[in-house]
């Protein structure tokens, strides 16, 4: 499974696909991903940041959505308090 | 040294004692006001598909358990800067900035905020994402001060 989270005031929302299904072609699951991306590049835009971030692994920044990471964190822009 | 520069220093060190008291009282307050649990308590979660519960669910699975035990029972958790074994960032649970230690002794604490509110969890998690994944660009965004008490050492 592949996981988005977007950090907000409302806690975190998220966006599962299966990457399985994916692969196999499952529209369901096809248009799961999409949603995701297009969330990714909507906040993206808006100045958020975003961490690739698997189980015992270093978080990674991600410039582009990467459908294959176990998770992905956006985090809302940020600046010098 | 006379007998009035010496009452100078005993004032002084009296005033010292008497804000680093006062400090400590304040912190405590502060700690048991937000987690409402006596002080040296663990925060409690929330329970329930709140906000806040959701937060500290992406917190639980952003920190390792050794991490999570201790923002919970300390307030706060440390990250060895990924560029610099020698220096570690301590991440406060709440409110505060973040003190960066380099061989053992604080030398400058840093300021940076997410410009939507978010639940405090989540800012602790954005902190410790930002130190591992990103940490050039999270020290030039962050704001950067002298410490508040300098000379502090690292105590684990």
């Amino acid at each position: 499974m592949g996981m988005l989270r977007i950090m907000s005031r409302r806690g975190d929302d998220t966006v599962m696909w299966d990457s399985t299904r994916v692969a196999m072609g499952d529209e369901e699951a096809i248009a799961a991903v999409h949603e995701a991306e297009r969330i990714f590049e909507q906040q993206r835009s808006r100045g958020a940041t975003a961490f690739s971030v698997g189980t015992g692994q270093t978080p990674v920044r991600l410039e582009q959505f990467d459908s294959a990471a176990e998770q992905i964190i956006l985090l809302p822009k940020v600046v010098g308090g | 040294m006379g007998v009035g520069s010496a009452a100078l220093v005993l004032v002084l060190v009296v005033v010292l004692l008497s804000m680093l008291t006062l400090a400590r009282l304040i912190a405590i307050t502060v700690n048991e006001v937000r987690t409402g649990l006596p002080s040296g308590g663990e925060w409690a979660e929330c329970a329930g598909d709140t906000p806040h519960a959701r937060a500290e669910e992406l917190l639980r699975a952003v920190l390792d358990e050794q991490e999570y035990q201790q923002v919970r029972k300390r307030g706060y958790v440390d990250v060895v800067s990924p560029s610099n074994a020698q220096r570690v960032y301590r991440i406060p649970r709440f409110l505060g900035r973040v003190c960066v230690y380099e061989g053992g002794q604080v030398v400058r604490e840093l300021c940076i905020q997410p410009v939507e509110a978010i639940p405090s969890a989540d800012v602790v998690a954005m902190h410790k994402l930002m130190i591992q994944g990103d940490e050039e660009h999270y020290l030039a965004e962050a704001n950067q001060f002298s410490p508040l008490i300098p000379g502090r050492r690292y105590q684990p």
